[in-house]
C-alpha cells in the first residue's frame, strides 16, 4: 500500500529548470532554479507561479520572452519532465 | 522564431502544487564554444576564417563599444547570453544566409562578458563570388544577430551607474 502511494506521487508531478537572464534575472534575484509541477501543467502555469515567487519580475511581464528547451514557446505549451525553460527580455546583442 | 513541437494543455491555471528548489548558479562554458565566447574578437582571424579562392568578394562588419551616451561616458558594456540557444540562432543564421545568397563562407561571433570602449563585440564575415552578395548577406545577418540571438547588453557608465539597453530599441532598428 504504501510502495503504490509512492508510485502515484513520483509519476504526479515533472521537474523543470528555469533559467533567468539579464533584466529578468536581477528582478528574480537567482539566475536559475528547479521547479516540481503537477503533470501536464502548461508554460502558462509555470509562468504564473513564477510571478509569485518572484514578485519584481511583473515589472517586465509585457516583454517577457519564453523559450522551451532553446525554443521560443507558446504559453500554453504542455510542459515535460526536464524541459529547461529560460524566460527573458527582448534580445539586444550587437 | 520557431514555436515549440508539442500540443497545448488544458490544466486549469491553479489547479496544481509546485515546490521551488534553489538550482544556484548557471555557469556558461564560453570558451568552448565557437560562435559566443568571452575572449578577445581578432580581426584578422575573423578574416582569415572565410578567405576563399573562389570568392571575388569579403564583406565584414565589426561591432564596437562606443564611449558617448546621451546621460554620459560609457566605460565599458557588459554582455550576457543564454549560450546554448545563442549558439543554435547563430549556427541558424548561417544555414540561412547560405540559402538565401551564393556566398563562399561565413563567419560569425559575438563575445560576452566585460568589454571596454573600442572592444570588438561581434563580428559577421562574408566571402562570396560577388560583392552584391557577400554585403547583402553580412547585413542581413548582423541584423538577425540583434533581433534572435539571446545576447543582452548593459552599459557601465562614468560615476558607477548601469543601463540594461533596451531590446526593443534595436528590433526597431532592425526592420
Amino acid at each position: 500500500m504504501k510502495s503504490t502511494r509512492i508510485e502515484n506521487k513520483a509519476t504526479s508531478t515533472i521537474r523543470v529548470k528555469v533559467l533567468y537572464f539579464a533584466q529578468v534575472r536581477e528582478a528574480a534575484g537567482i539566475s536559475g532554479e528547479e521547479i516540481i509541477l503537477v503533470k501536464d501543467s502548461s508554460l502558462n502555469n509555470l509562468i504564473s507561479k513564477i510571478e509569485e515567487n518572484h514578485p519584481g519580475i511583473l515589472r517586465h511581464k509585457e516583454e517577457i520572452q519564453l523559450a522551451v528547451n532553446r525554443n521560443v514557446a507558446g504559453k500554453n505549451l504542455c510542459l515535460k519532465e526536464g524541459d529547461q525553460i529560460a524566460v527573458f527580455p527582448p534580445v539586444a546583442g550587437g | 522564431m520557431s514555436e515549440g513541437r508539442r500540443s497545448n494543455c488544458s490544466l486549469p491555471t491553479g489547479s496544481w502544487r509546485l515546490i521551488v528548489v534553489l538550482y544556484g548558479e548557471c555557469t556558461d562554458k564560453q570558451n568552448h564554444t565557437k560562435r559566443i565566447t568571452s575572449a578577445k574578437i581578432h580581426p584578422n582571424k575573423i578574416l582569415n576564417s572565410v578567405k576563399d579562392k573562389n570568392a571575388g568578394a569579403t564583406a565584414i562588419f565589426f561591432g564596437t563599444v562606443r564611449e558617448n551616451h546621451e546621460i554620459g561616458k560609457i566605460i565599458g558594456m557588459t554582455y550576457e547570453s543564454y549560450l546554448e540557444m545563442a549558439e543554435d540562432r547563430m549556427k541558424r543564421i548561417e544555414r540561412i544566409i547560405s540559402r538565401k545568397w551564393n556566398i563562399r563562407r561565413v563567419r560569425m561571433i559575438h563575445r560576452v562578458g566585460e568589454l571596454s570602449v573600442g572592444d570588438v563585440s561581434v563580428a559577421v564575415a562574408v566571402s562570396a563570388p560577388h560583392r552584391s552578395e557577400a554585403f547583402s548577406a553580412c547585413r542581413y545577418a548582423i541584423e538577425k544577430i540583434k533581433r534572435e540571438v539571446p545576447i543582452w547588453k548593459k552599459e557601465r557608465i562614468v560615476g558607477g551607474k548601469e543601463i540594461w539597453i533596451n531590446g526593443l530599441d534595436s528590433r526597431k532598428y532592425a526592420k
